[in-house]
């Protein structure tokens, strides 16, 4: 079973990481973090904040955009172009599939992550600033953990249904996975019950993904504790856990 | 002809192409000169307005990226101090919109102190001092800001209650230096704000930043209170020869009872009061 | 040995309202046997043939392979699938691909195996080449290939002569039949009736989900010119009869 799901993921990560959007917008990235050397420079001595906060969230909008627009063609590429008819019927479990494709395109994520906080801490070594390698470290960490649930999120849609539809899923479920502080309002002073239960559902049950956000802190020299990191951890494992039997049920379910 | 033509098609594609871009450059360039885009006075701007998403939704839209958010607005506002016509309300809404995405950034509250208030709009400091509350909030061990609050309430509202208040609550805030409490406890103790300790805040202002920009503001600040020391002192000299307070500047400076130097005429708009002769320099 | 049992089977699509493409099929394979499944565009044969290799499920009645069901790993194991007009990854070679599929079936060494394979279906020249520059005959040529890539007991070909020019065709009937030598058990779609004729061992005739045909091609052939001549009358009658 790990051999067939390592083969998958093998695959995956070749089959992406020579995708010519990918590549293009790591490039872009690469641009945005040199460019934070400018910002730094039109910033009045904030020099450093500004090229790890523009840096880290550049990091991170490609980890975001990996997960949610490369992750919707995952799915749907192999069934509109026929290739799961080459793979489907040979002797593999279609939840390895999933589980190769998601740990494939996490591969990629992270191989994209690790290329651009390198550029990041070149940036950053220009400033002399290196009491920020482990909290950005951290930082990234928990955002691949994100991008970990936002990929599995794209390909549970990608099963079935097409890519843009599958992204604009994906992207409601990143948008209300950042309005914990909206919600907590709601929820804690309810206009109506409705109100209330509405707001519960969506935070407790759609994905609360703003607890892997420490990009506003570190740039304060704040990291989380081992608590938080290690509950963080455990969240990410079980919500993608249940994303990838849900993705999996979905699946066997499909015909071709 | 059109055999000539297709045989250098690329030729003639390039030069069709050269042509279209002198075209639109040249139209550039004129453009450019008929709004004195590149002329001397280009940079001499002023902003009439900004839109800004109001502070109350600003956190809402943020998503996971207040602080690049508020770093978004803290460049925007560096950036369009320079065209700023301190009247319109859109570089205040800034830092409101900074220290709501992000209240920890502590640098923008004091940049703001020292900045935003302005004689064309009397609130101007409480606006501020509203902002720099929620700083002091978030931040009670930052004793910068409440500290730069009450010298700007003594040096530009006069305003010694509020003054006092601030520059108690900096004395008082754990890990200050020693310089403060000190500064605090002679004002209180010869009983008097106003011009004479201006100076000296300044000075507590200047030695204490870690900021080189905040150091230039400081020191012009104390220039300009030496400055309207010797006004005053001038103008009483005034008063006493001609029984009446001089109605501008220039009547001062024509009878030599002051010389003041043209950097300071170019920036700044010297007004006299003529009921009490006290002097308000306001930036032009 | 258990071949292909297919018992009253059913395909039914509730798209644009209900639709069978599959109607009551009853057919037994026997191992060894080269089976031609024939019908006119539309009558169901791939639907068939997805569901004999696990794409799609039945809607009713039941699919034996090999003593177990399509669903089944280890009956998976043993058998080979050639689309009609497969896609790969374009980015691969040919090589590279099947070792792809060498690797989910966990063959511990295939590379030697792979150059056999790649040599049988004429492509050793071009296993270093991507596959996005193979051309038509290739690409049906690597489709077989990777079918074959397990050995399989039984061999699903849907359409493999399918878009080739004549010298194609030539050379994919030639590995067929040297399969067909060595005792293997092929179902295979087509509408090429001569090539048919001349490969297969039975004969099944589907037209609008129904079988109306099962037997030899001589014996279908019997008062006919040839195959295809038996092929029109027996779709005619059929239609005639079901209208």
């Amino acid at each position: 079973m790990l051999n067939t799901i390592f083969t998958i993921a093998q695959n995956t990560f070749r089959e992406t990481m020579r995708d010519r959007i990918l590549l293009a917008a790591l490039a872009v990235v690469l641009i945005i973090i040199a460019f934070t050397l400018f910002i730094a420079s039109i910033s009045i001595e904030q020099d450093v904040r500004m090229i790890v906060d523009f840096g880290t969230s550049a990091i991170y909008i490609l980890q975001i955009f990996v997960a949610i627009f490369i992750g919707s063609m995952l799915m749907y590429k192999e069934v509109e172009q026929k290739t799961f008819f080459l793979i489907l019927p040979k002797p593999i479990r279609r939840y390895e599939i999933i589980l190769g494709k998601a740990l494939g395109l996490t591969a990629t994520t992270f191989t994209v992550t690790l290329l651009s906080t390198l550029a990041l801490f070149a940036i950053l070594l220009t400033k002399g600033a290196t009491l920020f390698v482990v909290p950005i470290l951290l930082s990234v960490f928990l955002s691949t953990l994100e991008a970990m649930i936002l990929i599995l999120i794209s390909i549970v849609f990608s099963g079935f249904t097409s890519p843009i539809l599958s992204a604009i899923y994906t992207i409601v479920f990143f948008l209300a996975g950042h309005a914990g502080e909206s919600l907590r309002p709601l929820i804690m002073f309810p206009q109506s019950t409705v109100i209330e239960v509405v707001a519960r559902g969506i935070y407790y049950l759609l994905p609360n993904l703003e607890k892997f956000n420490i990009r506003n802190d570190i740039v304060f020299g704040d990291i989380p504790n081992a608590t938080s990191i290690i509950f963080s951890l455990l969240y990410a494992l079980f919500y993608a856990s249940l994303l990838f039997f849900v993705a999996s049920v979905t699946f066997k379910k499909k015909e071709f | 002809m059109n055999s000539f033509v297709k045989n250098n098609s690329h030729l003639f594609t390039g030069i069709i192409v050269i042509l279209l871009l002198a075209i639109i450059v040249s139209a550039q360039v004129l453009y450019d000169h008929s709004s004195s885009m590149f002329g001397k006075e280009s940079f001499r701007f002023t902003i009439k307005h900004r839109s800004i998403i109001d502070p109350k939704i600003v956190k809402h839209l943020a998503f996971g990226f207040d602080n690049v958010l508020a770093d978004y607005y803290w460049i925007s506002a560096v950036q369009d101090f320079t065209g700023w016509d301190h009247k319109e309300d859109f570089y205040l809404n800034y830092f409101k919109n900074i220290s709501v995405l992000d209240p920890e950034f502590s640098y923008p509250y004091l940049f703001a102190i020292l900045t935003a208030p302005t004689e064309k709009d009397k609130a101007s400091l409480d606006k501020v001092a509203e902002i720099a509350e929620l700083g002091m909030a978030t931040l009670p061990n930052n004793w910068e800001i409440p500290f730069y609050l009450g010298t700007m309430y003594n040096m530009f509202a006069k305003d010694e209650a509020k003054a006092l208040h601030y520059i108690e609550i900096a004395a008082k805030t754990e890990g200050v230096p020693s310089v403060v409490p000190l500064t605090y406890s002679s004002i209180t103790a010869k009983k008097l704000l106003g011009k004479k300790t201006a100076r000296e805040l300044m000075s507590v202002i200047r030695d204490t930043t870690k900021s080189e920009t905040i150091k230039a503001m400081a020191e012009e600040g104390i220039v300009l209170s030496d400055i309207t020391v010797m006004l005053e002192n001038a103008i009483i000299a005034y008063k006493a020869k001609h029984r009446t307070y001089p109605k501008t500047i220039e009547n001062l400076t024509a009878e030599r009872f002051v010389v003041i130097p043209k950097e300071i005429t170019s920036r700044f708009d010297i007004i006299i009061n003529q009921k009490n002769g006290e002097v308000s320099i306001v930036g032009k | 040995m258990h071949g292909i049992t297919i018992q009253n089977v059913t395909k039914t699509y509730l798209t644009n309202g209900e639709h069978s493409v599959v109607k009551n099929l009853t057919l037994e394979i026997p191992m060894g046997t080269v089976f031609g499944f024939l019908g006119p565009n539309g009558a169901g044969k791939t639907s068939t043939i997805k569901m004999l290799v696990g794409l799609s499920r039945p809607t009713e009645g039941t699919i034996s392979l090999l003593g177990g069901t399509p669903d089944d790993i280890s009956v998976r194991a043993r058998i080979g699938f050639m689309p009609e007009s497969p896609a790969f990854y374009g980015y691969l070679t040919g090589k590279e691909f099947l070792e792809f599929i060498a690797k989910i079936f966990k063959q511990a060494h295939p590379n030697h195996h792979i150059e056999e394979i790649l040599k049988s279906v004429d492509l050793g020249h071009a296993k270093n080449k991507q596959i996005r520059t193979y051309s038509k005959g290739m690409l049906q040529r690597l489709g077989l290939a990777q079918a074959l890539i397990n050995n399989p007991d039984i061999l699903f070909l849907d359409e493999p002569l399918d878009g080739l020019d004549p010298l194609g065709r030539a050379e994919v009937k030639k590995i067929i039949l040297a399969l067909k030598e060595q005792g293997k058990t092929i179902f295979f779609n087509s509408h090429i009736l001569a090539d048919v004729e001349e490969i297969c061992d039975v004969v099944g005739i589907i037209d609008k989900g129904v079988l109306v045909a099962h037997d030899t091609p001589q014996s279908l052939s019997i008062g006919h010119k040839d195959l295809e001549d038996a092929f029109v009358h027996i779709i005619e009658q059929s239609r005639k009869q079901y209208a």
